[in-house]
């Protein structure tokens, strides 16, 4: 018995003690998530605009054309739990914090990071923010979390060929794929659609429940929080779950009406974008981005000067029959 | 808890050291191995852990109640109670949807037209595996070739023992109980090869099946923009996934058994090295197999008596068993095709011709032998395309598609790595084909580095080839 845990240590032993390193060499790498949350950490007392959201929001909000400072916070397939603990997270340092932008699509309301294929993202939130929204182990670390593969490739570029591992702009709009060439916007339209269609509802009335909490935290400290639904090329919208999205524009409605510091805006066939404005599908390029951030940022001056509306009673219980 | 999670990687040294530690005592490891065993199962669900207690509690008393029995009148009322609950409950949780809704299709198509009335359950993970379990002890008990296990603790074990528990091998009471009475010594060599066993089976599992399995879902769920020969080599990829899948499984449940001192019943042996589907069935899921063989078929006559009891037996035996895979008609025909396949060996009575392992003690087959191993092999592949699909009529779409002109033109998925892969585990097993498992006697009798290099390089190809983390396919079951 001891000679056989002897071996076993000793073959475990080097395994472990490069895992132990690795798992070092890969949280020493800067990337947006830790970026993010270091300029948070320095700068959320200045910021007047808060971007959250997913991908939609992060490759097609560039606070650069905000007349505000605007920071965008978004992520690739961020979910409204994580936008929630984000916010609630420098809550008592939002001292200038005038708008939210936060955009409501198709599958806002059918995700749950930690039940989908991207939830190895849930170790950003663990390890770089300071988020624990998850009780699994594998991600509170790096190397568990991912490939070794992803790992090794991590590891080369940034000791070896010192790229950087930041994707975002110092306001933290993504830039790795708005500055590539364009994607088929037939072939991603239908891909993203498909992909975007969840084919149960089982998170509708948590995500519900969290977008009900962040907008009553906003409003508690009389933040505006601008709800949109995304644009999308022609390939998306066309194969895109019409049942969801006609679930989340209630929902959106809804809130705009029954919310004072609530305003919705529904882009989702908004013909303004063309092809040439779109990285995929459902992304924008540069030209899109700028486009689209130019005109949140006509709204948010538009807004700035407009009153508040008073809410609407008994709208979300309509909603709820409807969906019944 | 899946065998290839981070969680199973810290419960089974815990497991494995307190085990040892108590190894004075062998009811107090069997408690422990119980409660591991329970706690294991209650990762997946802690509701249906009340079903395992309850069947292993019904199966350990009606067996006693067997055994006390003065009249054969009262023997029998015990063992028909002990099988119609045990029977019920896999009905219930397992085919009560597929009956209600078939029945109310066939009412369906005579005009009649009713709703039918099914159940919101999940099915219990491991249920077929520990029924059959339980079901094989009683039905011994019954035909008196055992005697009932007086134990409570030692019979909790057999059924619930946590490496076979959710995916077999289906255990039998003769085979696994007395090593579960038996004091068990700490085994140096028994304890390496388990863990030889297990990274074998790692590989198998992670590496080959998970990867194939990208690919596979890929065609199969969007068969309609694939060509014939992608449908052609997803169809081969599967049954490489399947194969890989569960005797992977199979590989980690023996090697861990083994680090107990427990030897579990073989479940694979190279079948897609056989020569003739009869072979194939001996070398496939040979636990469940000769289940169905010694508690099914024979019963029923076997392979003696006229042409159409020989016939009605192999198809009743194929069926059954396709049934027990699940609650489908893919599955049924997949049962089906394969009586269609192994009928003729049988009723020529050539079933038996290929006993042992192809070309033993030489290097390469011979012609004729490559021959019918390829043959067999595109048998089986075609059969598991109705294994795989969702419904017959997927099944001949895909059949379709695949027999297509396309079938003949350059493919659009040809993931030449995987291939590779496939290659080398194909080379490895049959370099290791006389062994129970191929990498048994690899390089035993090289110098240690070069022993822990190979074992290592396994390690690394295991870490840095993974496919996406997959379930294993055997648990639906």
């Amino acid at each position: 018995m001891k000679r056989f845990v002897l071996y076993v240590v000793a073959f475990f032993l080097p395994i472990i003690i490069i895992a132990i390193s690795s798992e070092f060499m890969l949280r020493s790498i800067p990337n947006d998530y830790s970026y993010k949350k270091n300029y948070l950490d320095k700068n959320a007392s200045q910021v007047e605009i808060l971007v959250l959201g997913s991908s939609h929001s992060y490759y097609d909000v560039n606070p650069a054309y905000f007349h505000l400072n605007g920071f965008n916070a978004a992520n690739v397939s961020q979910t409204l739990s994580y936008d929630y603990a984000i916010f609630e997270k420098y809550i008592n340092h939002w001292n200038n914090l005038k708008f939210i932008i936060l955009p409501i699509d198709d599958f806002t309301l059918y995700s749950d990071l930690e039940k989908n294929l991207e939830s190895w993202r849930i170790k950003n939130y663990e390890i770089y923010y300071d988020i624990h929204l998850s009780d699994n182990l594998t991600y509170k670390s790096e190397i568990l979390s991912n490939k070794l593969i992803v790992n090794d490739y991590r590891v080369y570029h940034h000791f070896i060929k010192h790229d950087t591992n930041i994707a975002c702009s110092i306001l933290g709009w993504g830039l790795d794929d708005t500055t590539k060439s364009n994607s088929d916007l037939t072939v991603s339209g239908i891909t993203a659609a498909k992909r975007h269609t969840i084919l149960n509802d089982e998170f509708f009335s948590r995500n519900v429940q969290i977008l009900t909490k962040l907008i009553k935290a906003a409003n508690a400290k009389n933040i505006r929080v601008i709800l949109y639904t995304s644009p999308a090329y022609a390939t998306y919208t066309k194969y895109a779950s019409k049942n969801q999205m006609a679930s989340t524009i209630d929902v959106a409605e809804h809130f705009s009406k029954k919310y004072p510091n609530v305003n919705y805006y529904n882009w989702f066939n908004d013909t303004s974008f063309v092809a040439s404005d779109f990285y995929d599908a459902d992304h924008f390029n540069e030209i899109g981005a700028k486009k689209f951030s130019l005109k949140l940022d006509c709204l948010i001056k538009r807004l700035k000067k407009s009153s508040t509306r008073p809410a609407e009673p008994g709208a979300l219980q309509q909603i709820a029959k409807r969906r019944a | 808890m899946l065998f290839n999670s981070l969680n199973f990687a810290f419960f089974l040294p815990i497991v494995f050291s307190i085990y040892w530690l108590v190894n004075k005592n062998l009811r107090i490891q069997n408690i422990l191995l119980l409660a591991a065993s329970y706690f294991f199962y209650a990762c997946w669900d802690w509701r249906f852990l009340f079903l395992l207690i309850f069947s292993t509690a019904l199966d350990y008393y009606t067996g006693l109640k067997m055994n006390e029995a003065e009249t054969t009148r009262q023997r029998k009322f015990w063992f028909w109670l002990s099988v119609l609950i045990n029977v019920g409950f896999l009905g219930i949780f397992k085919y009560y949807n597929f009956f209600s809704t078939s029945f109310a299709e066939t009412l369906g198509h005579l005009g009649f037209k009713i709703s039918p009335y099914t159940l919101k359950v999940i099915l219990p993970i491991g249920i077929s595996f520990y029924t059959f379990h339980g079901l094989s002890y009683v039905i011994d008990i019954y035909k008196d070739r055992i005697k009932p296990e007086k134990s409570f603790i030692d019979y909790a074990l057999f059924v619930s023992f946590f490496p076979l528990l959710v995916a077999g091998p289906i255990e039998r009471a003769t085979h696994l109980l007395p090593q579960i009475k038996q004091k068990r010594e700490f085994n140096f060599d028994k304890a390496v090869d388990g863990l030889r066993q297990i990274l074998w089976g790692l590989f198998k599992k992670i590496v080959i099946a998970d990867q194939c399995s990208v690919f596979v879902n890929l065609v199969f769920g969007n068969s309609a923009h694939y060509s014939g020969i992608d449908h052609a080599i997803a169809a081969v990829l599967f049954a490489f996934q399947i194969y890989c899948d569960f005797s992977g499984y199979s590989d980690i449940a023996l090697g861990t058994a083994k680090l107990f001192g427990i030897e579990l019943l073989k479940n694979f042996s190279y079948p897609y090295f056989s020569r003739d589907i009869a072979e194939f069935w001996r070398r496939w899921h040979i636990s469940l197999s000769t289940w169905f063989r010694d508690y099914l078929y024979i019963p029923l006559g076997g392979s003696r008596g006229t042409i159409w009891l020989k016939i009605r037996n192999v198809f009743i035996i194929f069926i059954v068993s396709g049934f027990w895979h699940g609650a489908n008609w893919t599955f049924i025909a997949w049962g089906a095709l394969n009586a269609l396949f192994i009928l003729p060996s049988v009723l020529l009575q050539t079933n038996r011709n290929n006993l042992e392992i192809v070309a033993k003690g030489r290097i390469l087959p011979t012609l004729k032998e490559l021959t019918a191993i390829i043959a067999t092999f595109c048998l089986s592949t075609f059969a598991w395309i109705f294994f795989r699909c969702n419904s017959i009529s997927a099944a001949f779409s895909y059949l379709s598609r695949m027999f297509s002109a396309s079938l003949i033109t350059f493919p659009t998925i040809y993931p030449t790595k995987l291939f590779i892969f496939i290659l080398s585990f194909l080379l490895i097993e049959w370099s290791g084909r006389e062994y129970p498992y191929p990498i048994q006697r690899l390089g035993l009798n090289w110098p240690k580095t070069f022993r822990w290099a190979a074992y290592y390089a396994l390690v690394i190809i295991i870490l840095h080839q993974a496919g996406p983390e997959q379930q294993f396919i055997y648990f639906q079951f």
